[in-house]
């Protein structure tokens, strides 16, 4: 018994003293120091490859990187449903904006935070890097391309909120309370330092990025962003109001400069004969689908965003375009997230170069086929939208609402001898989707993210609009016409005899449908108050059962009428909201709200 | 897949009946000479006793008294039988010849001897000097039909603040929390872990510390702790329970479904209000007509509620328990199975839990104890892929929100029974595949926790009073989930034309996630007790603690199934595999003294210190030091006092101590990069080949980060009056928090592009009251004990980082800092429109856009600042926070010869929830209460359909008060008289009716929202379950 309790107190103080000394020294594993990072050159490259991930608004306006599911779901989208191009039934988070709810408190499109994040990324990049022991080469390539995403990033606030503080360099928290807490320049050097910026890297960049290097910008990249902001410069100069002493508004003597800087911008891409716009088929309206489609060294592609079928949640690269944008049948049964209004449609001119605009009350009399309804419509409507009979993956999307039965009499429901009253796609509302991008091959199932399709952020099309616009405020009609009827001979409709402002703008709106411009458009035009004020429509398809013809009937005020779209004058630019301002109070509010 | 479980099951019950028999046949029921039976009361009321142990003098031999307070025990003449029971006096007699016997047990300091758990320790109630709140076993038991343990303590605890928001089977547990004040540290037999999978029948006592007395358990104890006991051993004759309950559980209050044609009127009305042209209404007249009708197939009728959820969903529950031992061993085991179903009827999973534990200790010597435990909970939670969770947090949606999308013009089945319908146009809805396992597939979690403790005691012998201990722990998670989705394609089908159109589709994927997790605690202390002379009590304590915990975690994901047929990864297209992994680990250490000093038990002290180390913090910050000290002063046992004989009980205490929260720091002093994941990061690609994984940087470190500390003064006092026909207790806190993790606002814009680190900044404090008061007695057969609490808490920042405010409305608004923490600011309504009249006449813009989209029967705002518009500037305080302020709680107990009965009802006051219902979708109590032009009702529930947009906006005509009162719990036994069962051999038979969440009152009723339901989760949750149970008790 002695020996049993020796034994047993033996063990108490062994295991006692036995205690693992380490025990506290515990840190959370996978942590890599600072240190290692910025020696190491494939680390270096994985810093960098954040801030590409986190420079989403490339291809989105609506920021991803928040840990929110609508925004990585639905981001691409909404750009296009706060213009006057598409209406939406189903995740109105954002359009719900347009009927007059941008105030104070802001919500809309934001990228404030996350931008200043991505700057302070870039510039403590630029700061590092200088001293790593890597190739030299290297160093300079990867800083020219921070400065590129630093400037594109300046190029997202600017056109959100006028001027914002200018930093560009890496903030200490020691630093003095002014540096912390800038006041925000003005609009126009916000703009000059984007052009500057792309000046002074655009040599640096390679004339072409190639194999496992596309989708860096390259020199022509910069010159396109160059072109796109001077652009807007130009125009904001031309058209907007100078008011905070500049911080809103530009001079409006400046606008010559800047659409010079634009024109030359686009005029240098042109002349690299790098570029061409992308014809492939006969087939204008095949042809204008696959430029959007087609990755095989797409000749229109100047910078462009890699996609590969594998989900983002896996760690891929895929987006969920396809399944949102897409027509029925998919997983839930309909995409068609982004829904054209018929005004947009009717926008599309037909091949002769007249108007495309549905005679109302016409069209309502009769029966109509497809083929004489879209008659000579302009290539780029079929391949930009998709509607009642479009062709589908071996079929053809039915937007039917209803029969005319042989007594004239309507059936909403149900069949007749047959055929459905109801076709199997979203009948509530445009009936008009967008097939722009839409990738025909994709399963559209829904949980991952797998549409393959790459992003053009610049494509040479825009290069001949932007070149077109500048020249034409520059005093230069002709060239204008020529660049612009470069554009309608690819699309396959006849050139215009002579350019106007609202031409101009309009092929832009054709041309550019679905692709983010829009929005910002018609606010650097400052026509927004009246473009994005408007109640527009839809139209239903109700199908003759004798002749299979349909009778169509136009739906107004697809916006409620009680509440219809509006957009004020202050709307031109975001507030900076209460919230930022309260913050930094060398922050002023945008007028008007 | 589903069958395989319950085999798991039923093998677990044949090992355990096994165990249970052999240990049954290994007890000799040897005769001796004489039988003795007799029958054990109170002296104080004369009623009966049960659970008395009778112990033979110097054998192992012994007994209990059964439910009637009768015994029988067969022994030699002239023997000793000694009767102990817990609050009363020991009492031995001497039998000589009696063959008979009534003994009259008297309570011992008028019921107030009884023993409490203590951090590290137990001490008698009378002794105690902070402020402790106890629930035992006999009163838990009334409430052992809950599946989740937290659920037996609500209400029962002064001072536990409970909210129970979801009754989703394994995932129902109430969010406790002491005092109001947040996460508490729940400490099961020494170790800290989660207890809601523990088995209510296996819990012998919780008690919840919630002052100073907290402060021994240092960095990780600010929220106030709360103390798990299981069931040991007893020196008693084996006694072997049996339970058994099912209950039937129902839904406590939610709306239900529209019908087809309440459906299609109420889309026409919504469309048509809001202004879009009669042409386009998603409904025709006729086609409503044809609803109502109801001849047409074509328009059929389908309540998805009622179609998808039942009445009743079963739940049963089998325990069996061993209790018994001698001087020398005591042991107690016990295996209980919980089988709990889901509220839908088709296949909608379910949750079922094993528990074991066998507890032994063992004298090895007579100085040395061994005590050795081994317990472990098995479980399994199977829901639908969708998830029963509140709102969409999944890929599918979450079923509820499912539910209410699924949309009544739709028929059920469809002639084709291998094809689904289709519910819905578009996006959501489907409710019938989200809540069958069959069709969307499943979320399959299941986990096994085992934990063994072994503890050595050895007491001095040459030193009287100091004892050595040594107490070692494993706790060991298991956890696989299996994720799979199944391939599905929906229809819509025509009853004229018999055309199925394909309406959506989903493809196979499987993720499966392992993940494995540790954690070691192991004590040495010294302990010494001693009492010197007469007067004098110490009790000292020194201890060393520490914990060492990691966790593990793998997962992979397939998609691209060839057939459904095979749920495994390797049934997956290997193009699309994924796999993911991760791990963690921690430490702590601690060494913690203690002394009690007590004079002629009537002064009484406590003082503790503990210096405590968490691996979170950088070097230089780790160790902090949490002294705490409290008083009490017996006044009852002064001599002054003696005269007054009413007099049971008078107490003072209070108490001082400091503790801290290490919540807030998780390793901020290291600042490095890490591989990102989405959707903050992940990779890039460039060209077609190169995906590059991107790094993250884990933001600014503070190496000076610490745990924030808490400070808590209490003051209280106990008292008893008459023999305890008046006893209750009195508490008053208040409590500071300072050095809350936060990070720095003021000084820095977020154009510095970085979160600053948290530091400790922000403080706030609390203060509140706890009321218990009782009554107990005896009237001619009947006992009774009738027991409320009522406390109340209200915390108020003192400093809470943000800006400085310029403006006056965005201060008052925004502002914290020296406000309560729970302030909440909106719209004040000023009812419905009742006329265009009052619109025009209205006086400010109140839509911004002059008042043109406001119609009558949209909801009015006041204009509080009386300037030309409403906005934000016009919002006010609309109302309190989530979690109630007030609670209270009123426990009865009676028994009435054979039957006796326990009731809980459960108040809690003055708290808010969002009314979400309109903004969801249509439900059959929105039809019936909401504005239209016909009824023009200023008072509906609801403003006008599809009405203006302001309608939703954040105002007190949503934010309502949920103040409410329930019988939370409702226990009614029979035992079967004693006469009937000493022929069969049974000790005792009860036989059982309780319920759960029988009523409620509250204002939330007229919304068919439960009380509980969380803030703006509408009907988009799986709601609490009112539950009715028959159950019976045996014991041999």
């Amino acid at each position: 018994m002695k020996k049993l309790k020796c034994i047993i107190i033996l063990l108490i103080v062994v295991v006692a003293t036995s205690c693992n000394k380490d025990l506290l020294d515990k840190k959370p594993l996978g942590l890599i120091t600072e240190e290692t990072v910025w020696k190491d050159q494939i680390l270096i490259e994985s810093y960098l490859g954040q801030v590409y991930f986190e420079c989403q608004f490339m291809e989105n306006d609506q920021n991803q990187t928040n840990g929110d599911v609508l925004n990585n779901w639905f981001g691409r989208l909404m750009i296009n449903e706060v213009s006057d191009e598409c209406y939406t039934q189903w995740v109105q988070i954002w359009s719900s904006f347009k009927w007059g709810n941008l105030l104070i408190g802001g919500g809309l499109l934001e990228w404030w935070e996350q931008s200043y994040r991505i700057n302070r990324k870039i510039n403590e990049f630029i700061e590092r890097v200088p001293t790593a022991p890597v190739d030299e080469n290297f160093k300079k390539q990867r800083i020219a391309e921070a400065r590129f995403l630093r400037a594109y990033n300046y190029f997202t606030l600017v056109k959100r909120y006028g001027g914002v503080p200018l930093i560009t360099k890496l903030q200490n928290i020691d630093d003095p309370k002014e540096e912390l807490a800038p006041a925000r320049n003005k609009e126009s050097e916000i703009y000059d330092f984007i052009i500057s910026e792309l000046e002074a890297i655009k040599d640096i960049l390679p004339a072409q990025q190639s194999g496992d290097e596309i989708g860096r910008p390259s020199k022509y990249a910069a010159l396109s962003l160059q072109s796109r902001a001077a652009l807007y410069a130009g125009s904001i100069a031309q058209f907007g109001t100078v008011k905070l002493s500049g911080i809103v508004g530009i001079d409006a003597a400046k606008s010559v400069a800047y659409y010079q800087k634009a024109y030359d911008a686009a005029k240098t891409i042109k002349e690299s004969n790098n570029f061409s716009l992308y014809n492939r088929s006969g087939d204008k309206a095949a042809n204008f689908r696959n430029l959007f489609l087609d990755e095989a060294a797409n000749p229109e592609a100047i910078f462009t965003i890699i996609h590969n079928e594998s989900p983002r949640e896996a760690g891929g690269r895929g987006t969920v375009y396809d399944y949102f944008q897409g027509p029925a049948p998919n997983a839930w049964g309909l995409g068609n997230q982004d829904m054209p209004y018929l005004e947009m449609a009717e926008e599309f001119e037909l091949i002769d170069g007249s108007s495309g605009k549905l005679n109302r009350v016409l069209v309502q009399q009769g029966l109509w086929t497809m083929a004489d309804l879209w008659k000579n419509k302009d290539p780029r409507f079929f391949a930009s939208i998709y509607t009642n009979e479009t062709k589908w993956k071996g079929g053809l999307l039915d937007y039917t609402k209803g029969l005319v039965l042989p007594d004239g009499s309507i059936q909403l429901d149900g069949s007749y001898q047959g055929q459905r009253a109801r076709g199997n796609q979203f009948l509530d509302g445009s009936s008009f989707g967008v097939l722009k991008y839409l990738d025909e091959s994709n399963k559209m199932l829904l949980t991952t993210g797998d549409s393959k399709t790459d992003y053009l952020v610049f494509r040479y099309g825009e290069t001949l609009l932007n070149l077109a616009e500048a020249a034409f405020e520059l005093g230069k009609p002709v060239e204008a016409l020529a660049a612009v009827n470069l554009v309608r001979n690819r699309a396959g409709i006849a050139p215009l005899p002579s350019i106007d402002r609202t031409k101009l703008r309009h092929e832009r709106k054709v041309e550019l449908f679905a692709e983010g411009h829009r929005y910002w458009d018609v606010r650097r035009w400052r026509t927004a108050t009246v473009a994005l004020s408007i109640n527009q429509s839809g139209i239903q398809y109700i199908k003759d059962v004798v002749t299979g013809k349909y009778k169509l009937v136009i739906k107004a005020n697809i916006d409620p009428s009680t509440t219809p779209p509006k957009f004020t004058e202050a709307n031109y630019y975001f507030p900076i909201t209460p919230g930022r301002t309260g913050q930094n109070p060398n922050l002023v509010e945008n007028p008007g709200y | 897949m589903h069958a395989k479980k319950l085999n798991l099951g039923f093998r677990w019950k044949s090992i355990y009946l096994l165990a249970v028999f052999s240990v049954v046949s290994l007890i000799s029921l040897a005769q001796q000479a004489v039988t003795v039976t007799g029958l054990v009361v109170d002296s104080t009321d004369n009623s009966n006793l049960k659970g008395v142990t009778i112990t033979l003098s110097g054998s192992k031999k012994a007994t209990q008294t059964n439910s009637d307070g009768n015994f029988t025990i067969t022994v030699d003449p002239n023997s000793t039988l000694i009767f102990e029971y817990v609050g009363f006096e020991k009492k031995a007699i001497n039998i000589g010849n009696q063959t008979s016997l009534t003994i009259n047990l008297v309570r011992r300091d008028e019921g107030l001897g009884e023993v409490v758990v203590v951090a590290y320790g137990t001490q008698k109630k009378v002794n105690l000097t902070g402020s402790v709140a106890t629930v035992k076993a006999e009163e838990l038991g009334a409430a052992s039909n809950v599946a989740s343990a937290s659920n037996a303590l609500v209400g029962r605890l002064a001072g536990l603040v409970s909210v129970q928001s979801s009754g989703q089977p394994g995932y129902d547990g109430a969010g406790v929390s002491i005092r109001g004040f947040g996460s508490a540290l729940i400490i099961v037999d020494g170790v800290e872990t989660n207890f809601n999978n523990i088995d209510v029948n296996q819990i012998e006592s919780v008690s919840i510390l919630k002052d100073g007395s907290a402060s021994i358990y240092g960095s990780r104890a600010g929220n106030g702790v709360i103390l798990v006991t299981m069931k040991r051993g007893t020196i008693s004759k084996p006694l072997i329970s049996f339970g058994s309950a099912y209950t039937a559980q129902s839904v406590t209050n939610q709306p239900t479904g529209v019908t087809s044609w309440e459906f299609a009127e109420l889309s026409r009305e919504a469309h048509l209000n809001a202004g879009f042209p009669e042409s386009t209404a998603p409904f025709t007249t006729e086609q409503v007509e044809k609803y109502r009708l109801g001849t047409d197939p074509n328009f059929p009728n389908t309540n998805w509620y009622d179609y998808l959820v039942r009445d009743r969903a079963p739940q049963l529950q089998n325990s069996i328990g061993i209790r018994g031992g001698s001087d020398k061993i005591k042991y107690y085991g016990y295996i209980g199975v919980l089988d709990q179903a889901t509220m839908f009827k088709f296949n909608g999973g379910g949750y079922k839990r094993y528990n074991f534990q066998s507890n032994i200790d063992a004298k090895i010597l007579d100085n040395l104890s061994l005590r050795i435990d081994v317990a472990g909970t098995i479980e399994s939670k199977l829901q639908s892929a969708a998830g029963y969770g509140q709102g969409g947090d999944n890929p599918e949606g979450g079923a509820f929100t499912a539910i209410w999308q699924s949309q009544p013009i739709f028929p059920a089945t469809l002639p084709d029974p291998s094809k689904i319908p289709s519910n819905r146009v578009g996006g959501g809805g489907q409710g019938h595949i989200m809540t069958n396992v069959d069709q969307i597939g499943y979320a399959d979690d299941k986990s096994q926790n085992f934990r063994g403790t072994a503890v050595l005691d050895y007491q001095f012998k040459q030193i009287k009073g100091l004892s050595a201990k040594a107490f070692y722990n494993a706790n060991q998670f298991f956890n696989m989930n299996r994720y799979f989705l199944r391939p599905r394609v929906l229809y819509y089908y025509d009853f004229t034309s018999d055309i199925y159109t394909p309406a959506g589709s989903g493809e196979a994927s499987l993720q499966v996630s392992n993940n494995q997790a540790s954690i070691i605690t192991q004590q040495y202390s010294l302990n010494y007790v001693r009492k010197l002379g007469n007067n004098h009590n110490l009790n000292m304590l020194a201890l060393y603690e520490d914990i060492e915990q990691w966790d593990n975690n793998t997962s992979a994901r397939r998609r691209n199934f060839l057939t459904p047929a095979i749920e495994q990864l390797i049934g997956g297209d290997p193009a699309t595999m994924e796999s993911y992994g991760s791990a963690n680990e921690m430490g702590r250490k601690s060494y913690l003294f203690r002394l009690n000093y007590s004079f002629k038990d009537k002064y009484l002290l406590e003082s503790s210190v503990r210096a405590d180390a968490s691996a979170r913090f950088a070097k230089d910050y780790r160790w902090g030091y949490f002294p705490s000290v409290s008083a009490g002063w017996v006044i009852s046992k002064e001599n002054f006092m003696k005269n007054i004989s009413s007099l049971d009980l008078l107490k003072l205490r209070g108490s001082y101590g400091k503790t801290g929260n290490d919540g807030g720091g998780n390793f901020q002093y290291l600042s490095g990069f890490q591989l990102s994941t989405f959707p903050f990061g992940g990779s890039y690609a460039f060209g077609p080949t190169n995906l590059l994984p991107t790094l993250l940087v884990t933001g600014l470190a503070n190496p000076r980060l610490s745990w924030e500390e808490v400070d808590i003064y209490n003051g209280g006092v106990d008292f008893s009056l008459w023999g305890r026909k008046l006893y209750g207790s009195f508490d008053v806190f208040y409590r500071t928090r300072t050095g809350i993790a936060a990070t720095r606002l003021t000084s820095l814009p977020s154009t510095f592009g970085s979160d600053l680190p948290p530091e400790n900044l922000n403080s706030l404090n609390d203060r509140g009251f706890e009321l218990e008061l009782g009554t107990q007695g005896r009237i001619g057969e009947l006992t009774y004990n009738l027991r409320g609490t009522l406390s109340n808490t209200v915390s108020r920042w003192d400093h809470f980082e943000e800006p400085v405010y310029t403006d006056a409305d965005q201060e008052r608004t925004n502002k914290r800092s020296g406000r309560r923490t729970d302030v909440r600011f909106g719209y004040l309504n000023d009812g419905i429109f009742a006329s265009q009249k009052e619109i025009d006449n209205l006086g400010f813009d109140q839509d911004t856009r002059g008042n043109v989209s406001l119609r009558p029967g949209d909801i009015r705002y006041k204009n509080t600042n009386g300037d030309d518009r409403l906005d934000w500037k016009d919002q006010v305080e609309i109302g309190k926070g989530n979690v109630p302020r007030w609670i209270t709680g009123l426990n009865i107990n009676l028994k009435y010869k054979q039957f006796d009965l326990s009731a809980l009802f459960q108040g809690a006051f003055d708290f808010y929830t969002y009314i979400a219902i309109s903004n969801q979708t249509y439900t059959d109590q929105y039809y019936k209460t909401r504005w239209t032009e016909e009824n023009g009702n200023v008072n509906a529930l609801y403003p006008r359909n599809g009405g203006s947009l302001l309608n939703t906006a954040n105002s007190d005509f949503w934010y309502r008060n949920a103040s409410y009162m329930r019988l939370k719990a409702l226990n009614i036994g029979y035992s079967l008289p004693n006469k009937l069962l000493s022929k069969v051999k049974i000790h005792d038979c009860r036989i059982y009716f309780a319920g759960q969440n029988l009523l409620t009152v509250s204002g939330l009723n007229e919304y068919s929202i439960d009380p509980e339901a969380p803030n703006t989760a509408g009907m988009y949750y799986y709601p609490q379950q009112r539950g009715l149970t028959l159950g019976l008790n045996i014991s041999l």
